[in-house]
């Protein structure tokens, strides 16, 4: 084999790189990408514009590691143009020759098409140039638009740094993709006694200011701020890939087979860009998250090397840190089950609360706050398929227990 | 984390009355005088309860004192202390218990808690890493302690607590303070005093830290003290049997508390309660916090009428009590424990009431229509019954709840069957049996009828000889072990004579009880090859290491020794007489094993006790020399 | 891996001297809880285990830290942590299965037991033998010649 290339410099496209590596220290490995920078932790951006993180302690390498094995690197390189055929990849007036390709090309943060959303004051959380620039504009009142975990964490980090904060939700409860009502409710209410505005079941629907922001408008009231931070979605960096014949899926995200492969022969994807497969529905799902990027790399490595590796699908884990409170959610929330046929299974102590959902015995899905031991447990019986029959015969026995020790963590949450 | 080095620094005051809360900073002075655990105690209590006082009324005041090594790498370093004034006595009343209270105590923030008053309304008390607050406890009062824990355990997950049972709450005279599940502050009737300011539980969970002062040396020493226990003859015996090893030769010597100090061993007491009996019922041992010993057992039941009981128990002294005080069979007293644990009493009282009540009924005194049903000696369900009617003060339990001697004052001459020292029942030991340095601190415990803070650290359960007129235990060893012991040469060579092999029973006995006191307060274990092995010196450098406060191993002593005078004058003020110090006239009258004591002889060897301790020959009463020494005039 | 940590709960009586000991070692704190070795207290079962890093071949808690902090060591074959890149953001700790990923409250990183450099702590400390360090036929070795001294000293 000649060449692999990687598009994407991100978790999914590093993880592939260091994959190969481990398994193949000949391979030619060239990574591109957009940004001239080594890796860093899209997902402490949030802690670096709180200042709990220096924003050199960002980066996850230096620009000599990934020399040290064996990486050239074209990064600060728009893709003009993928030639299948000739498997080419032009990057301006530079052509690459490739044997394997691994797309890894991420997410870009969306701002939607509401007035004045293109005026100075409006930004996104994605990338470091993004904190650069929110730092430079030293906001003080902040509209934060979208309440997922992006937003959350944004708008907790510049209440840290001095700024007034409201946050906007079209939903009817902040964090709607991975908490309940309840669980929901509990963090709204904290966020709420920290100082920071929420308001739910309204929409953003105008911007207001003559150059830069000065307000903006919601369908309910008008809200005074001078800095609007969008988090109000991402949209799969797909376009360059399409163009070149990869068929993408209904979620907008590229399709894979369950060894990463496109529908392109020795071409692979992986990461935000893909559609994966949900590991507890078994249906095809967006999820963004940085650990599942690492897998799917990972795997998409494995295959490009000639090795057959099935991916076990994607499971949700979030950790959020809110008012210095670890709010966790595993696997799905209710909004994903049958209500029918599900049985939630909630409790609390002064400090924690925690519920878990149950389909069929089998657990499907955990949300808790204030509480960071025993949910390593429960996700593994989540993903082990283990029924609460099964993991009840084995507490109670003296010396199955033994063998299996590390459900014992869980037992106060499955009520065992 | 805490500025304060070895100690976590403060002592809390929760006043009941007013739902406050005050925080006192130690200072270097009050620790080096009372260093901690029981002396802590002493002094606070002295201080605040006047001798008047019922101990049941929101005048008396209840103190836990964790001993300043809890929390550190020195072996067996898990005990703490809790007292007050006692229902039962009138005197000092304490405990001493380990697991794992006193190490989430001190890392929650306090040395010691210090409860005072009492609430209208059932309450409980969290003490969470620095945290205090009460809680109602409307939903616990009522449950037994085992039900209570189950439901604290899982509101406050990591969390340590001190409650009562029913037994507590009915205001039962020798109700104890559970320790979790299975350990209890259990003598002279704490959990009555929680119970009267209606107090059901003290929760306590902590992560705060302790800082050492000199973490090599802290290490060092701990390694060292180890290896001494475990250089100890009495430590393999005492890890794989536990206080279970007195059991047998007790019983040879006839020794025994059995059937209400009537005999001095049961004829099938071999039989039943031998180690490979106990050993079936045994499955693993359970250690208390940074314990090298292990020596508790964990028990289940597999069969027969208990099938599915399982708890952490067979210790000796409610063993004993149960099995040989009212000739219950092993398994019925394993039971008899769990009630007790489960209704929060104290075994040895809750033994010694119903060996004397069954005696009573023995001797037509009482009968089956005062009880409601027959009673006997050995009628495990006749007991057990008994147990629950006193634990909920049902029928004559409403009588026999008071305490062997309240109870016995009910009925004329019922006095001649309560077998107790300052109304306190005797435990496991019959004097008559054995007279040595354990059985005579019975008569000079501040707590009163009770073993536990006299033992030789060199007791030799080989030979049981008494030589000149009571005077003097036979020592049994050699050279070696007597070099290896920690005493300072001058006390040594009075209580040890080697040349004619004897132990002198008054001496030994003030220096046992300084040492055992001296481990109440800095939270060490008494078990044999603990106190065989570890002595002032070692405790000293110990003590240095953790707090940083300097301090020789003849100001350590000293200081147990104030506490123990501190205490002894508590209980002047609250009424002891010097006639109070004797044992009930059964063992001077009736012969068990073919020996009595002589009232004499045991009067000359408690007044050169008192000699020993600097106190009147006579009277007992501290001397103003001794006192002065000890810096305590100013008590008075 | 060459030497591992071996753990048999049957012996453990849960004095809690391992928790101790490590603190101590890695914090100068007498503090049981900023230990990377638990005792799990079945307190109403008598039984207790104690729980530490397994040293995963492919560790949950490496996949899921959001700064790639953790890795295996070729050599050793440990998990081990680029310590200074840690942000605390407890992803590893709730991955983990085996609660092995522990807050250090004083230094505010998320550490994992690392074996003592080779002569772990907790195993010192261990009045049992319930803790042991080694290579899995040496500490079987040793099993059995414990076990061989037993049958013929009773």
């Amino acid at each position: 084999m000649k060449n692999i290339i990687i598009i994407g410099n991100g978790a999914a496209g590093n993880s592939a790189a260091e994959t190969i590596r481990r398994q193949n220290m000949d391979v030619p490995i060239v990574m591109i990408a957009r940004e001239e920078l080594p890796i860093y932790s899209a997902c402490a951006l949030p802690d670096c514009l709180s200042g709990w993180v220096n924003r050199n302690q960002l980066f996850i390498k230096q620009m000599q590691d990934y020399k040290r094995i064996g990486i050239i690197t074209k990064f600060g390189y728009e893709i003009s143009h993928i030639d299948i055929k000739q498997r080419l990849i032009l990057i301006d007036k530079e052509t690459v020759a490739f044997d394997r390709l691994i797309l890894a090309t991420g997410s870009r943060a969306i701002i939607p098409p509401v007035p004045g959303s293109n005026m100075a004051g409006n930004f996104v959380v994605k990338t470091i140039s993004d904190i650069d620039q929110i730092m430079a504009y030293k906001p003080h009142q902040v509209l934060v638009v979208g309440s997922g975990n992006i937003g959350v964490e944004v708008a907790e980090a510049l209440h840290m740094r001095g700024c007034h904060v409201t946050m906007v939700e079209v939903m009817d409860h902040i964090l709607p993709r991975i908490f309940d009502k309840e669980p929901a409710r509990r963090l709204s209410q904290m966020l709420l006694d920290h100082g920071i505005t929420v308001l739910t079941r309204e929409k953003v629907i105008g911007v207001s200011g003559g150059g830069r922001v000065e307000g903006a408008t919601t369908d309910q009231r008008a809200i005074n701020c001078d800095t609007i931070i969008w988090a109000a979605g991402v949209r799969q960096n797909v376009e360059i890939a399409q163009t070149a014949g990869v068929r993408i899926g209904k979620l907008g995200g590229i399709q894979v087979d369950s060894h990463m492969q496109t529908n392109l022969e020795g071409i692979y994807a992986c990461g935000d860009c893909i559609e994966s497969i949900d590991m507890l529905t078994g249906k095809p799902t967006l999820s963004l998250l940085w650990p599942n990027a690492k897998r799917q790399g990972e795997v998409a490595a494995l295959n490009c090397l000639g090795q057959e590796v099935d991916y076990e699908g994607a499971v949700s884990m979030v950790v959020e840190d809110i008012c210095g409170i670890t709010a966790v959610s595993i696997g799905m929330t209710s909004a994903a089950l049958d209500p029918q046929n599900t049985t939630i299974l909630e409790g609390q102590t002064p400090n924690e609360y925690w519920r878990v959902l149950v389909q069929d015995d089998l657990i499907m899905g955990m949300q808790t706050i204030g509480i960071t031991s025993g949910l390593g447990a429960v996700m593994t019986l989540m993903k082990k398929r283990t029924t609460l029959r099964e993991f009840k015969q084995t507490v109670i026995d003296n010396n199955l227990i033994r063998k299996t020790a590390w459900y014992l963590p869980a037992r106060r949450f499955l009520e065992v | 984390m805490s500025q304060s080095r070895g100690y976590a620094g403060q002592i809390l005051e929760v006043d009941l009355n007013n739902q406050a809360f005050h925080r006192t900073e130690l200072t270097p002075e009050f620790c080096q005088d009372y260093l901690g655990g029981i002396g802590f105690n002493a002094r606070i209590i002295y201080d605040a309860v006047p001798g008047g006082i019922d101990a049941l009324s929101p005048d008396n005041v209840l103190v836990f004192g964790v001993g300043t090594m809890v929390g550190s790498t020195f072996p067996t370093a898990s005990r703490t202390e809790v007292s007050s004034k006692s229902p039962m006595t009138g005197l000092f009343g304490t405990s001493n218990s380990g697991m794992f209270f006193g190490i989430q105590l001190k890392n929650a923030g306090f040395d010691a808690l210090v409860v005072k008053g009492r609430t209208d309304k059932p309450v409980y008390l969290v003490i969470d890493n620095g945290d205090v607050s009460i809680h109602d406890a409307g939903r616990l009062w009522g449950k037994d302690s085992w039900e209570t824990l189950d439901i604290l355990k899982k509101q406050y997950p990591g969390c340590e607590a001190a409650l009562i049972g029913p037994a507590g709450e009915n205001l039962v005279r020798f109700a104890c303070i559970e320790n979790g599940y299975y350990d209890a502050w259990a003598r002279t009737g704490l959990g009555a005093v929680m119970g009267s300011k209606n107090l059901k539980a003290i929760v306590v969970r902590g992560s705060l830290g302790i800082t050492p002062d000199n973490v090599e040396k802290l290490i060092e020493v701990s390694w060292r003290a180890r290896q001494l226990i475990e250089s100890s003859p009495f430590f393999a015996p005492f890890k794989s049997y536990g206080s279970m090893n007195a059991a047998m030769p007790y019983g040879n010597f006839k020794a025994l508390n059995a059937h209400n100090f009537s005999q001095g061993c049961l004829p099938d007491w071999k039989e039943n309660f031998a180690r490979p009996k106990v050993e079936e019922l045994t499955y693993g041992h359970v250690a208390c916090q940074s314990c090298i010993i292990a020596c508790a057992h964990w028990v289940e039941i597999k069969e027969g009428k208990y099938k599915g009981l399982r708890m952490k128990d067979m210790e000796v002294t409610p063993t004993t009590s149960f099995g040989s005080g009212c000739g219950m069979s092993l398994e019925a007293s394993v039971k008899a424990a769990e009630m007790s644990q489960r209704y929060g009493m104290d075994m040895v009282s809750a033994g010694g009431v119903m060996g004397m009540a069954i005696e009573l009924f023995n001797r037509g005194i009482i009968n089956a229509d005062d009880v409601g049903y027959e009673l006997a000696f050995g009628d495990d369900d006749a007991i057990l019954h008994l147990m629950e009617d006193i634990a909920h003060r049902r029928g004559i339990g409403q009588v026999l709840a008071e305490g062997a001697l309240r109870a016995a004052q009910q009925y004329k001459d019922g006095e001649a069957s309560a077998m107790h020292v300052k109304g306190l029942e005797i435990p496991m030991i019959d004097p008559r049996g054995r007279t040595s340095t354990w059985s005579f601190g019975i008569l000079t415990n501040i707590r009163g009828g009770d073993h536990l803070r006299c033992r030789n650290p060199i007791e030799n359960l080989r030979y049981n000889e008494n030589k000149h007129e009571f005077q003097k235990e036979r020592f049994g060893f050699d050279q070696k072990m007597y070099d290896a012991l920690d005493m300072p040469d001058s006390i040594k060579s009075q209580a040890i004579d080697l040349e004619n092999d004897t132990t002198d029973i008054a001496i030994m006995s003030r220096w046992a009880e300084d040492l055992i006191n001296l481990f109440n307060s800095l939270g060490v274990c008494i078990r044999p090859p603990v106190e065989h092995r570890i002595g002032p010196t070692i405790l000293a450098e110990a003590y240095t290491a953790f707090t940083g406060i300097k301090i020789t191993s003849t100001e350590l002593m000293q200081s147990s020794e104030r506490c123990w005078n501190l205490i002894k004058l508590f209980n002047l003020r609250a009424g002891e007489k010097p006639g109070d110090s004797k044992f009930p006239r059964r063992f001077y009258e009736q012969e068990v094993g073919g020996k009595k004591l002589d009232e004499t002889q045991l009067q000359e060897v408690l007044r050169q006790y008192y000699v020993a301790r600097g106190w009147d020959p006579l009277t007992g009463q501290p001397s103003g020399n001794t006192l002065r020494e000890l810096r305590l005039n100013s008590a008075e | 891996m060459s030497k591992q940590l071996i753990i048999d709960s049957t012996k453990c009586t849960g004095c809690g001297l391992c928790q101790m000991a490590c603190a101590i070692k890695n914090n100068r704190q007498c503090e049981p809880s900023l230990a990377r070795i638990r005792i799990w207290r079945e307190e109403t079962r008598g039984i207790f285990i104690p729980m530490v890093c397994q040293q995963c071949e492919n560790p949950p808690c490496a996949a899921a830290c959001l700064m790639n902090v953790i890795t295996k060591d070729p050599v050793t074959g440990l998990t081990i942590r680029k310590i200074d890149a840690c942000i605390a953001c407890r992803a590893c700790q709730v991955a983990c299965p085996f609660e092995a990923s522990h807050y250090d409250y004083l230094r505010e990183v998320v550490v994992n037991c690392d074996h003592c450099e080779g002569s772990p702590a907790c195993v010192q400390y261990c009045p049992t033998g319930a803790l042991q360090y080694g290579s899995l036929n040496e500490v079987l070795d040793n099993c059995r010649q414990a076990e061989a001294l037993r049958r013929v000293c009773t």
